[in-house]
């Protein structure tokens, strides 16, 4: 397949909605490193490396048949479990989460790169699947493919990364034709699962897999000003987002001239509230063309997916939209103050490089599906 | 699956995706548009502080262009960013270090202040004012291991001059809580220091400025990074006072060398001075001291015990420790003695009842009663005479004539019993007694009196009447009680006339100034002042200009006629003449001026006052008091004096008003560097005896 047949399958409100989503990240990123470090580039830089390096490797599985990933699946699972194991084994924790392997600064998170690996298997787990998921029996093993990874994220701890895979397994088993009742059944057992264990550990003290100040945190964001600390404890963070986005206005303040970012306001501002550089900055003009872009992203993603020619194509891109979505979806909401609290970054626009890969490679996995299972050009 | 149901599956996905996004933007725009304000608000109130400015204080000069209190830049030690939590290693190490020089800082101190200051944490905290300069070095040295300490130079107020003129300036101390709640909110804030006494209080509202502002942008950590608006603080305005440094300092050194000779002649407990100089056409105080000294640079910063033990003694009242903090010039009390007498003859004289050239014989007492003895048998003295020896009988005739109302109300024209409004806090009204007044003050005492000796004879008639036997000796009882009640309710009608009645020796004590007279040195130099110019009793003052720190006027103190005398100008001439005899031979303050020349003649009159004391022994210590006014053809100045326990006024507060007189004409130069050992006699002239002053001790006591 030459370069001109490519260019003319290849989904371009796609690409053309992922390019300036990378390229707004790079500047708001820049506006976030000058406010806090010396080198005023230095995560530019960085993540302009792991940017070349997700768009090789996107670009290679672009132009490679997906479909023969399917045969590896088993492997691609068996590989994913290994690299979890390992992390938790060997791996070094940054701020209570043992999700890192590598030396010094230059880790990587094999969580990250998990998420797609187990979109790639599950895929081929389900689309073998096909017709027979009807019942909760039907069903109860592709719970458990996607349990195990599941549960070795939570032992890191790391439950915004483990909770993506939930939301993975629920939108690639929907598409993929289970059962809606029965899904829902299972998602409203989960949540009275969950609230019935918070409702015994308030009560009567019983164990919980999540500390208290944990449970805190994930809670604060309701009303973050009663934190113990009058705002300056886990709600300070909820608090000075909202304060950089709501103060940015229509217009914002201008790229380098939010105050909230230049003047170290804002927490972990290059990582997980990035969102709310933009909002202070570019207001609600890029705030809201930032949401567009990501829904224009998702939109061509499915009808990507629509226009596969087979049904592992399908789920494969379908699994992809659904870790940027509830990427998106929980890192703006906490950036607004509705959702809790948790360290999950913005897909293309964070500062990391493991999550930069794999969504680069979800990228690729997108356009391989989009070139080489285009019904219309076979 | 169909591809029919597959594209059903993922439109309703598409529906989800697209719900969720749509929310997130509803979100988003409720936050930016709806919220707007609020979180506005809100960053700005993270981000800019407030920081004040101090303004500078102003200076105060003596007329002479002397300054007297100014501002000096001194090195104060505070902790910066305390906002951002404290460091206890840092607040260790430097209570470690600032502990070597005072022993007060403490970790726990400097917490202490950290914790007052709560609310106000990205002002820095001020640790200790006025450091020396090793301390700098040594606080800069560690600099690497004390971030957020920082070294700062502030003005703080200080007084070059120490004790010159010290009651008279006052001092500033740290505002407190009532004057705070009382003070103009917009001026004055919790950390800002205001004028506690003299000058510095009254004229607070000059002095003070405003303070400014700076508007600064801090990043999270409470580092300001960038300024915004500032608003530069106004400097107080200066004062220009009327006092002249070179009087201030021969008075004070008089003073000082006075009281040193008097405790050595006479007693020792001479340690107590007050004595004012005023300009007679103006009112305007050239010199004003008291004694012990004042010095306000000691109220700055912490004052030790044996500071405080010195202006503020405790316990009862000690002659040799008598405190420093009281400016006896106007809230000291004292008889005036025979100073009084010049009112007695004038107010004599207005009554019509006497001349000046009219004779009294004086034969050592006064021939009423209760015949007050004179200090010599004068034989027959007219105005002029009975003045210069200071004649008991003559001005105790002279009262009488004159009468109690003519003596009062001539007192109360010469300002005598109540405030001059001076411009300085705290003075006192003394006391003009008036029959009004010793009826009130003595009718408590006369019931107080017979409350209890009521309440004693019914207890010894209870104690009888149960103790009588019969029926017999009850009734004798009792009818003895009745006449006993009836007696001493006699002698209470008697007793309580008498006591609150005016007498003919009230009025004798009031002419010769003894009795419950007291005024201050002020009420004196004032009365003085109006008999010298002429009859106008003008409202002393001590600050002659208010002027901006670029030396534009501001407002000035003119002079305030307060009263003008209603009396024949002859007989206030008669006065005058008599008060000139003083000073001339045979006076009883000839020695004093005897080398003054002839162009500047002094009027004067000594006087000697009972001190009143518990612990003194009556008739034997006694105050000495001094009026002068000169020179007699123009009256330019004149002067009040008093020195505790200096015996008599012309050996005591006389030598006080001689060198302060001699420096103010030009006489002799005090201030000269080589000056002589003082001997308490005029320099200037050799002929005068080099001998206690007072050749004849003509003694002026009743």
């Amino acid at each position: 397949m030459d370069a001109k047949r490519v260019l003319r399958a290849i989904d371009k409100p796609f690409v053309a909605a992922l390019l300036m989503i990378l390229a707004l990240g790079l500047l708001v990123l820049a506006s976030a490193n000058r406010a806090m470090a010396s080198d005023s580039l230095f995560y530019v830089k960085r993540q302009l490396v792991a940017i070349a390096i997700g768009a090789v490797c996107a670009v290679a599985l672009m132009r490679s048949d997906y479909s023969r990933l399917s045969r590896y699946s088993r492997y691609v699972y068996v590989a994913t479990l290994v690299l979890l194991l390992a992390v938790l084994l060997f791996g070094r924790e940054v701020r209570g989460t043992q999700g890192w392997i590598g030396l010094g600064s230059r880790g990587v998170q094999p969580a990250e790169l998990a998420k797609v690996m187990v979109v790639v298997a599950f895929a081929e787990f389900l689309s073998s699947r096909q017709g027979q998921l009807n019942t909760l029996r039907e069903l109860l093993p592709c719970f458990l493919y996607v349990g195990v990874p599941f549960a070795l994220i939570m032992l890191q701890p790391d439950l915004g990364t483990a909770m993506v895979m939930v939301a993975v397994m629920f939108g690639m088993m929907f598409v993929a034709g289970a059962s809606p009742r029965v899904l829902l059944g299972v998602m409203a057992a989960g949540a009275g699962i969950i609230a019935l264990a918070l409702f015994l550990h308030y009560s009567f003290g019983t164990w919980l897999p999540l500390q208290d100040y944990q449970l805190m945190r994930l809670s604060v964001f309701l009303d973050p000003y009663n934190d113990g600390q009058g705002g300056r404890g886990a709600g300070w963070n909820t608090i000075q987002s909202l304060v950089a986005i709501g103060s940015g206005g229509f217009w914002g303040k201008g790229v380098f001239h939010g105050t909230q970012v230049q003047l170290n306001f804002l927490p972990e501002l290059h990582t997980d509230f990035i969102y709310a550089v933009v909002g202070e900055e570019l207001g609600f003009l890029g705030a809201a063309g930032l949401l567009v872009l990501y829904w224009i992203l998702l939109s061509r993603a499915l009808q990507v997916a629509f226009l596969s020619k087979d049904l592992y194509g399908t789920l494969c891109v379908v699994g992809v939209a659904t870790i940027w979505l509830f990427h998106v979806v929980e890192n703006v909401g906490m950036s607004l103050g509705v959702m809790p609290v948790t360290g999950i970054p913005l897909p293309f626009v964070s500062y990391g490089g493991s999550a930069m890969l794999a969504n680069l490679l979800g990228a690729g996995l997108v356009l391989s599906v989009n070139i080489k299972g285009n019904r219309s050009l076979f | 699956m169909k591809s029919r149901e597959l594209k059903l599956r993922l439109q309703q996905y598409w529906y989800v995706c697209a719900v969720l996004l749509a929310l997130l933007l509803v979100r988003l725009a409720v936050v930016q548009f709806v919220q707007n304000e609020k979180y506005e608000t809100a960053s700005k109130s993270n981000r800019i502080r407030l920081v004040s400015i101090p303004a500078p204080r102003g200076e105060i000069r003596s007329r002479d262009g002397l300054v007297l209190a100014k501002n000096r830049l001194v090195f104060s030690v505070s902790l910066a960013y305390a906002e951002a939590g404290l460091d206890s290693t840092v607040v260790e190490r430097l209570a470690a270090i600032l502990g070597t020089q005072y022993p007060q800082i403490t970790a726990d101190y400097i917490r202490g202040l950290v914790e007052q200051q709560r609310y106000r944490l990205y002002e820095p905290v001020t640790i200790v004012r006025d450091v020396d300069w090793p301390m700098v070095v040594r606080l800069e040295e560690q600099r690497r291991q004390l971030p957020g300490v920082t070294v700062a130079v502030e003005p703080l107020r200080y007084y070059p001059e120490g004790t010159l003129a010290g009651h008279l300036l006052g001092y500033v101390r740290a505002i407190d809580a009532e004057e705070l709640a009382a003070a103009d909110r917009e001026r004055y804030d919790i950390d800002d220091v205001v004028g506690k006494d003299g000058v510095e209080k009254t004229y607070e509202s000059e002095l003070k400025g405003n303070d400014g502002a700076r508007r600064v942008e801090v990043d999270v950590r409470g580092r300001p990074v960038r300024e915004l608006v500032t608003l530069q603080a106004e400097p107080g305005n200066n004062l220009e006072l009327t006092i002249d440094s070179r009087l201030q300092r021969v008075l004070e050194k008089s003073i000082e060398e006075t009281l040193a000779y008097d405790q050595q002649k006479y007693n020792r407990k001479a340690k107590v001075a007050a004595a004012v100089l005023l300009d007679v056409k103006s009112g305007a105080v050239l010199a004003m001291a008291s004694y012990p000294a004042f010095n306000p640079n000691d109220f700055i910063g912490f004052m030790d015990s044996a500071t405080e033990a010195y202006y503020y003694p405790q316990g009862s009242y000690d002659p040799l420790n008598p405190g420093a903090a009281t400016n006896r010039v106007l809230r000291a009390l004292y008889p005036p003695g025979s100073t009084f007498k010049p009112i007695t003859a004038l107010a004599a004289l207005e009554s019509g009842e006497a001349t000046a050239e009219e004779k009294v014989t004086c034969r050592g007492s006064y021939w009423v009663k209760p015949y007050i003895k004179c200090t010599a048998a004068h034989g027959s003295v007219n105005l002029a005479r009975a003045m210069a020896v200071s004649c008991n009988t003559y001005f105790q005739e002279m009262g009488r004539r004159a009468g109690h109302q003519g003596l009062i109300a001539m007192a109360d024209q010469l300002g005598l019993g109540k405030p001059t409004g001076i411009d300085l806090p705290g003075e006192k009204a003394g006391l003009l007694p008036t029959p009004e007044w010793k009826r009130e003050t003595n009718a408590v005492l006369v019931d107080r009196k017979y409350d209890r000796l009521r309440q004693e004879l019914e207890d010894k008639y209870a104690r009888l009447l149960a103790e009588a036997k019969d029926e017999a000796a009850r009734a004798k009882v009792e009818k003895e009680e009745r006449s006993a009640r009836a007696r001493l309710e006699a002698e209470y009608r008697i007793d309580y006339r008498f006591n609150t009645t005016w007498q003919a020796f009230d009025t004798f004590n009031m002419s010769i100034g003894q009795g419950n007279n007291s005024y201050t040195v002020l009420q004196l130099a004032s009365y003085v002042a109006a008999l010298a110019n002429g009859g106008q009793r003008m409202q002393p003052f001590v600050v002659r200009r208010v002027l901006t720190p670029s030396g534009q006027l501001v407002r000035e103190n003119h002079p305030r006629l307060l009263q003008r005398l209603e009396v024949d100008a002859a007989n206030l001439e008669a006065v005058r003449q008599a008060m000139l005899q003083v000073t001339q031979p045979g006076g009883t303050g000839y020695a004093l001026f005897a080398g003054f020349p002839a162009q500047v003649r002094v009027a004067a009159k000594t006087g000697t006052a009972q001190t009143g004391r518990k612990g003194d022994v009556r008739n034997k210590e006694f105050h000495g008091v001094f009026v002068a006014f000169a020179p007699f053809d123009d009256p330019q100045v004149a002067f009040a004096g008093v020195v505790e326990y200096g015996q008599h006024g012309s050996t005591s507060a006389g030598l006080i008003a001689r060198d302060v007189l001699e420096q103010y004409f030009n006489i002799k130069d005090h201030l000269a560097p080589a000056e002589a050992p003082r001997e308490p006699t005029g320099g200037a002239n050799p002929a005068v005896p080099a001998s206690p002053p007072v050749a004849n001790g003509t003694g002026e006591q009743e």
